[in-house]
């Protein structure tokens, strides 16, 4: 079947199979920045922008977000021009092998669309659906602080 | 991927929708989670719901009506009235924020996962469930458990809460803020001058489904809310609970009273408050 969606800004028109998951259409698609951890909605490292909301890729399947708006990790920023969620995370030390890194940029990048002073209690909220094996979160939490200083500063 | 669907329909309306669902093998998909965790995969065809005019809460006069597509985040983030405010509590405690934002109301009743956290205070608030397609328009939640009454062409496109003026309160324990909630509570008290005139009481996660608790209930009625006694009183009778693979339920029924206990103490709280 054949759906239209606006995807990371463009709209696009895409063949896929009634049945597969959002998670694949991306990765099929070459937005490998949506990373396959757990494929059952308890990792958060497949979370992408639906709407505007974060939402688990591997939860959904990609016929429902027909006519819609998704935006993957891709989507929000370049390597010539990281943003300054990114940038931040890496200055506090909260990425090490990065593998949980695009899902959690994108949940922090919806929340503080919401809510630009986020307490670290609503960080803590707004990521509860991301694992990460690395960091033990402290540095997460100080980098999007970090971030949200900055964007309410005007510094970026 | 669901290799077996094969096509997707998309109602308009509700009489579609149910039109549509007398067809074999075809599902309603409104936030899609069930189907990705051990759902019936043998599925020809889905139904997406998101046209369907489902997605609103709705207060009228006193009464409040949940359309049945209305995701937990909204659900948290919405300021109910009185005691129904314990639904916005339980449902923020469920599942994840990125999950909360897939997970519809009447998709949790058609399926009540463990995790859902919702059927304890839907019990208490005395929630009533709407079905189109059905033999009757509102189903009380426990006739609703008890009967199934989605299998076949029907639809939940509701859920009515009638006013709630009494003393609310939910609590859930899980070994993580994630994991599923090895017991919840949620208790509603309705008192006059300190002196309980109703008492609802529900359990959830010690069977397959929540229960309310008639001889805890009793018990409570008619007993001032200031009783030392009370904590006694929660106390569960004798019953058997469904297993669990990592407490005892020795352990799980211990954690209830110290739950309950602590429930009780909040709505003290809040009646002296007010």
């Amino acid at each position: 079947m054949q759906i239209e969606l606006t995807l990371n800004g463009v709209f696009q028109r895409l063949d896929i199979h009634p049945g597969e998951t959002l998670l694949e259409t991306l990765r099929s698609q070459g937005l490998t920045g949506v990373k396959l951890g757990c494929g059952h909605g308890d990792c958060g490292s497949c979370v992408v922008l639906w709407n505007g909301q974060p939402v688990n890729a591997c939860q959904v399947l990609t016929a429902a977000v027909a006519g819609d708006s998704v935006t993957t990790i891709e989507g929000l920023s370049d390597l010539t021009k990281p943003h300054v969620i990114q940038t931040e995370l890496v200055k506090a030390g909260a990425v090490q092998c990065g593998f949980c890194t695009p899902g959690i940029v994108l949940s922090a990048y919806a929340l503080l669309q919401n809510k630009p002073h986020p307490t670290a209690d609503e960080i803590k909220t707004a990521l509860d659906g991301h694992l990460c094996r690395c960091t033990g979160y402290v540095k997460i939490i100080e980098g999007i602080q970090n971030a949200a200083q900055l964007i309410q500063d005007g510094k970026v | 991927m669901i290799k077996s669907v094969r096509r997707w329909y998309r109602p308009a309306s509700v009489t579609a929708a149910l039109e549509l669902l007398s067809k074999k093998r075809v599902k309603p998909y409104a936030g899609g989670t069930s189907f990705q965790r051990g759902g019936n995969p043998d599925l020809h065809a889905f139904l997406d719901l998101r046209q369907l005019p489902l997605h609103e809460i709705k207060e009228q006069a006193r009464d409040i009506e949940i359309g049945a597509l209305v995701r937990f985040s909204d659900l948290a983030r919405y300021s109910f009235p009185d005691a129904r405010a314990i639904l916005s509590l339980a449902v923020s405690q469920a599942a994840s924020n990125t999950l909360r934002n897939l997970i519809t109301i009447g998709g949790s009743l058609a399926d009540h996962p463990a995790w859902s956290n919702l059927l304890a205070p839907l019990l208490v608030l005395e929630a009533r469930i709407k079905v189109a397609g059905a033999a009757q328009e509102y189903y009380p939640l426990p006739q609703f458990l008890q009967e199934k009454i989605c299998a076949g062409a029907t639809l939940i496109t509701g859920v009515h809460l009638p006013p709630a003026p009494g003393f609310g309160a939910y609590r859930r324990w899980a070994r993580t803020r994630f994991d599923y909630s090895v017991v919840d509570v949620a208790v509603y008290l309705e008192c006059r001058q300190n002196q309980i005139q109703c008492a609802r009481l529900a359990l959830g996660n010690l069977w397959a489904t929540a229960r309310r608790i008639p001889e805890i209930e009793a018990r409570l009625t008619g007993r001032d809310l200031r009783d030392p006694e009370l904590p006694e009183l929660l106390k569960l009778p004798p019953v058997k609970i469904a297993p669990h693979p990592g407490f005892s339920s020795a352990f799980r029924l211990n954690l209830t009273h110290q739950l309950l206990c602590a429930v009780l103490q909040q709505i003290r709280e809040q009646s002296h408050a007010n």
